[in-house]
């Protein structure tokens, strides 16, 4: 069953083409990654996904209803409700903990619950960490904070911008090892990466360049 | 010692220097036009030594062998919002002033000695409880 | 949660002290500025009320060497007087309802003070002008050798003042009225003219001259109704000869006139500033804005929506402006009643602290400016906030 499905979308900036006539779908449960080279249109595509960004032209279909002709409140509520986002840069609130960083996203969700944002970081190995600022806190440890972040409101989908990009490679192996969680528990993941091995773990790899879907791999050693 | 307890140990410093040089400048007590003291002289005289006294109190947690001692930094904080107190004292209730309340001791000396006074004595009650407050933790 | 505003500005103790000193500063000239101008103003109120007479008659040199308004700012006229044979023609004088006379002496330097106190003698049977003031303050009646003192004159009822060597009981203290009238000390006729005879034993005085029983410093008219004080002080001034007869108005007038060129720069000069300062807050929340975008962002992220982050920003710029203001309004009262008699000095202008009334309209309009500048200068980086481009700051880190 498709969660995404993105149908001839088009974004033009000026006489730059960014994305151009692209159509894709990811099915629920699934775990891909978005590879290409600097230009290509990944954070276009990233943007649109993520409810970001409208489309100059085509539909982006979440789960079933068309989210490119929304207005920006309605885009900020589906992001809020259905979306995960973790970026390179961590993006952590700084003059809050580890825990209040989770408990923000509970708010302007639902209602804040601290043991549910404790059982979050518990889930990244951060349980101890969580009356930590972020300056306390070592880059690997913040990115997981950020994945307890994403996860905390149970979103359908979780977009992923260069997620180790900033990381080392034991940190790198952890935050993999974490989407591999999320994947075996039914949540679809989206990578976006220029890195072959972060690419390689995704079950299939879409590959564009100048704005255009230039290949599809499908990961045949792909490791559940 | 944290930046924090720096800055509050400088500050106290600096306005109680500045009240000394005040109170023995343009804060202090009247002069008669043939430069003689007036009546309120022993209030300003009172004032500058006290307010000198009040600046070495808020630099001495800052010595080393002091900041390193938590209990030894109380003192001198702990003494200084005494001495605050009885320097609030001192123009018009322990030292008398001139009689008229447009002249100078009057209308400049003792509202400027009475906020700034107070003023320290806030910031050397800070200083006790900061310094307690790392005794506790120590 | 709810909370995040506070975190937020506790969270850079550095950025919100700059915000807090700034709405202080906006709200002590506004408020400060008010206050001062307000005490000008309740000053000539009470010069007005204070001035009973409408015309004022005193000898010909100390016009001469005197401004018209010093024997109300500073409180008498100096050393001159006029023997009671003038005071005897004056009265002659068509016109008149009521005349009084007033001795003026400086003290020599008393032990009390550094500057000599002016003693004002007046007439109680006669008086028009210092007995209803008396009436306001409550004080009963002036034995002989005793004095009332005025509200800046520093000694309190049951204490002594000791004058030329002679030491006078304090009766009583009269309500300020922000004018040289508080700096002296009022006894009756008999009680100054002994002090005269004190002061020419000592020889501190020689500028009186004759018997101190037969000398006045001033007389004070009031005219009949229908009357023009203005007739009655040029047929003073044409017919007795070594005097200067001033209207009242002509007082009240000279007073008014500086206080409205002092009003007008000082308006202007509290304008000014709080247009820099508004300024200088409006440049502190832009700047802020590129500092904070990635923050913001990162709440955009979190689910805010972009009003509910103007509103944060709002209700961040609001909790800074109300404790920034209030800070500032308290400062103001403190340093401007503090100072009244410095301000009094040094303006030279009468100033009297204006009722409670006055001076709680006064902090609540400076508090309410205060609270709005704040957002106000917010505002606009608010909805460049909110209108970033969420993706594109997060992406760029």
């Amino acid at each position: 069953m498709k969660l995404l499905e993105i149908k001839n979308v088009s974004k033009i900036y000026g006489d730059l083409k960014a994305l151009d006539n692209v159509s894709l779908h990811v099915d629920k449960g699934e775990w891909v990654a978005i590879m290409g080279p600097s230009g290509s249109g990944k954070s276009t595509m990233m943007n649109i996904i993520g409810c970001m960004d409208k489309p100059t032209s085509g539909e982006v279909l979440l789960d079933g209803k068309d989210i490119s002709k929304e207005s920006g409140k309605a885009l900020t509520e589906i992001r809020r409700d259905k979306i995960g986002l973790i970026f390179q840069q961590f993006h952590m609130v700084n003059y809050l903990t580890a825990v209040e960083n989770i408990m923000v996203s509970q708010y302007y969700h639902s209602l804040p619950d601290e043991k549910e944002a404790l059982d979050a970081l518990e889930r990244v190995g951060l349980r101890e960490r969580a009356k930590h600022l972020p300056s306390q806190l070592s880059g690997g440890e913040q990115q997981r904070v950020c994945v307890a972040r994403a996860l905390i409101n149970h979103p359908e989908l979780i977009l992923a911008d260069e997620p180790t990009g900033n990381l080392d490679e034991a940190n790198e192996n952890i935050v993999l090892d974490l989407f591999r969680q999320l994947h075996r528990e039914g949540t679809t993941l989206i990578v976006v990466t220029h890195d072959p091995e972060v690419a390689e773990a995704a079950q299939r790899t879409i590959v564009l360049e100048h704005g255009k879907v230039a290949r599809e791999i499908i990961n045949e050693n792909f490791v559940e | 010692m944290k930046r924090s307890h720096l800055v509050l140990h400088l500050s106290t410093a600096a306005l109680a220097l500045f009240l000394c040089i005040g109170t023995a400048t343009f804060l202090g007590p009247c002069v008669h036009e043939d430069g003689s003291a007036g009546p309120c002289s022993d209030a300003g005289t009172a004032s500058v030594l006290l307010s000198g006294v009040l600046a070495v109190l808020a630099l001495l947690p800052l010595l080393p062998p002091v900041r390193r001692s938590p209990l030894m930094s109380v003192v001198p904080g702990a003494a200084g919002a005494i001495l605050s107190v009885i320097l609030f004292l001192v123009p018009g209730v322990l030292c008398r002033l001139c009689m008229m309340s447009t002249m100078h001791c009057l209308s400049v000396m003792q509202p400027a000695v009475r906020i700034l006074s107070a003023a320290l004595f806030v910031l050397f009650l800070a200083s006790v409880v900061s310094n307690l407050r790392r005794r506790k933790a120590a | 949660m709810k909370r995040l505003a506070v975190k937020n500005l506790l969270g850079r103790p550095g950025r919100t002290a700059a915000l807090f000193f700034l709405v202080l500063l906006l709200s002590l000239t506004l408020c400060g500025g008010g206050l001062v101008l307000s005490s000008l103003r309740t000053g000539l109120g009470s010069l007005e009320n204070r001035l009973g007479a409408d015309v004022i008659v005193m000898p010909a040199k100390a016009a001469l060497k005197t401004d018209l308004d010093t024997l109300f700012l500073q409180g008498t006229i100096g050393p001159y007087y006029m023997n009671m044979s003038t005071v005897d023609k004056i009265a002659k004088t068509e016109g008149i309802s009521r005349l009084s006379t007033q001795i003026f002496l400086s003290s020599m330097r008393a032990s009390c003070c550094s500057i000599p106190i002016q003693v004002i003698g007046f007439d109680p049977e006669s008086d028009f002008t210092v007995s209803s003031w008396l009436k306001e303050s409550r004080q009963g009646s002036l034995d002989e050798g005793r004095l009332l003192v005025g509200s800046r004159v520093n000694a309190n009822p049951g204490e002594s003042i000791k004058l030329y060597n002679i030491s006078c009981p304090v009766a009583g203290q009269l309500q300020p009225t922000g004018t040289g009238l508080d700096t002296a000390v009022y006894c009756t006729l008999p009680t100054i003219r002994t002090l005269m005879t004190a002061a020419e034993d000592l020889g501190g005085y020689s500028s009186i001259s004759g018997d101190p029983s037969e000398t006045v410093s001033a007389v004070y008219i009031k005219v009949k109704e229908g009357v023009d004080p203005k007739d009655v002080a040029d047929s003073i001034n044409v017919h007795v000869r070594k005097v200067k007869a001033v209207q009242t108005r002509s007082v009240i007038t000279t007073v008014a006139d500086s206080l409205s060129g002092l009003e007008r720069i000082l308006t202007l000069l509290i304008i000014a500033a709080a247009v820099l300062v508004w300024l200088v807050l409006f440049a502190a929340f832009t700047l802020m804005t590129g500092e904070r975008k990635k923050e913001f962002a990162t709440l955009r992220l979190c689910g805010l929506s972009r009003g509910r982050l103007a509103g944060l920003v709002f209700r961040e710029a609001a909790i800074v402006s109300l404790l920034g203001s209030a800070a500032g309004v308290g400062l103001s009262f403190l340093l401007v009643h503090a100072f009244s008699g410095a301000l009094g000095n040094a303006l030279g202008l009468p100033f009297l602290l204006p009722s409670a009334g006055t001076a709680a309209t006064l902090a609540l309009a400076a508090l309410f400016g205060c609270l709005l500048a704040g957002p106000l200068a917010a505002a606009v980086s608010a909805r460049k906030l909110s209108r970033a481009d969420t993706g594109l700051i997060l992406r760029e880190g």
